[in-house]
């Protein structure tokens, strides 16, 4: 999964950079103004072949544009500023960003904490949950006891 | 000097607690010294609890509290309910407590519209990936509304999708499934976009 926000970041950046306005971005690829405000506030992409078009205006390659090469950089205060929220869960699920789970636990919704316990519970995540276990509600401990205790 | 009651609940036996239970239940505030339902049910017997929850179902109080401590056997009774219109309140919040099998029974019912009133998209985060793809793959064939899958749908089920579409199947709207795809589908994807338009 690609990180909406980061590259809506990315495509503004770009943009500035290459001294375009919103409405020029929009009548080189034949678009709306609000479709290139809407990407750039990481709530849409651009279509495959408008981020190929994109890639030749910056004179930069997809993989760039997308962040694909780059590391996930967040802060442990608030691991979900400046991406997409499903992205970062995502991650920390599929074990790609390295976090202290119990440290950063209460910065998750309480649906986004049920994701996770699901994740732990099913063995699709890989987490010790020894250390989360302080700092679960008894509801989610209860929720994670039947499966990972027995 | 003042006990404090709610730093007794581990220690009471089964019939205090059964006592408590009966005054929480008789107040008009629903708690008795300050004690709420919800923090005594982790100390009583798993059949006690069934039967607060379903007391609490029934009149529609708070039943969400108590599902955690609910037993599995309880679970296709509350969707019995549910499905039948026996009762209008929120099953939303129960469905990470519910056992599979019980799970799967409404989602496959809400699917098919079978439950009024119960969006589907509710279950995808509870629900096993295999469900979530085998409804996604059912929902593109049939050409209904299945963007709110994506996020949940497996990296292997999306795969088929890149895979089908460097095959050249142009019926696939790429645009909306490759952001949710893996990084190596991804550019797969663009790298054959890329080759045909210098064609």
């Amino acid at each position: 999964m690609l990180d909406f926000y980061t590259i809506g970041n990315k495509i503004r950046d770009l943009r500035v950079a290459n001294q375009y306005n919103q409405d020029q971005i929009a009548e080189k690829l034949f678009v709306s103004r609000q479709a290139v405000s809407r990407w750039e506030l990481g709530q849409t992409l651009p279509s495959v072949d408008n981020l190929i078009e994109l890639s030749r205006i910056f004179r930069i390659s997809f993989e760039e544009i997308l962040c694909m090469n780059e590391p996930v950089v967040f802060e442990e205060t608030n691991i979900f500023a400046g991406h997409d929220r499903n992205f970062i869960v995502k991650k920390i699920i599929e074990g790609d960003i390295q976090v202290d789970l119990a440290a950063v636990f209460y910065q998750f919704s309480n649906a986004e904490r049920l994701v996770v316990l699901k994740a732990i519970k099913s063995g699709k995540m890989k987490s010790s949950w020894t250390h989360l276990w302080v700092k679960l509600t008894p509801e989610e401990q209860k929720y994670l006891k039947n499966e990972v205790i027995g | 000097m003042k006990i404090n009651l709610t730093r007794m609940i581990p220690f009471l036996d089964k019939e205090e607690l059964s006592l408590l239970v009966e005054k929480i239940k008789a107040s008009e505030t629903h708690e008795y010294e300050g004690i709420k339902l919800h923090s005594i049910v982790p100390f009583l017997e798993e059949e006690e609890v069934n039967k607060l929850f379903l007391e609490e179902f029934d009149k529609g109080g708070s039943y969400v509290s108590l599902a955690p401590f609910v037993g599995d056997e309880l679970w296709p009774e509350i969707a019995k309910k549910f499905t039948a219109g026996e009762t209008t309140n929120n099953i939303v919040p129960l469905f990470p407590f519910m056992d599979e099998v019980t799970l799967k029974d409404l989602y496959i019912k809400a699917e098919a519209g079978q439950i009024e009133g119960l969006d589907v998209i509710k279950f995808l985060p509870f629900i096993s990936d295999e469900e979530v793809d085998r409804v996604f793959l059912e929902r593109v064939k049939t050409q209904k509304e299945y963007k709110a899958f994506l996020p949940f749908v497996s990296a292997d089920c999306l795969h088929q999708f890149a895979e089908a579409f460097c095959q050249g199947d142009a019926e696939i709207d790429i645009d909306v499934i490759y952001p949710f795809m893996t990084p190596e589908d991804i550019k797969k994807i663009f790298k054959h976009v890329i080759e045909n338009q210098k064609d």
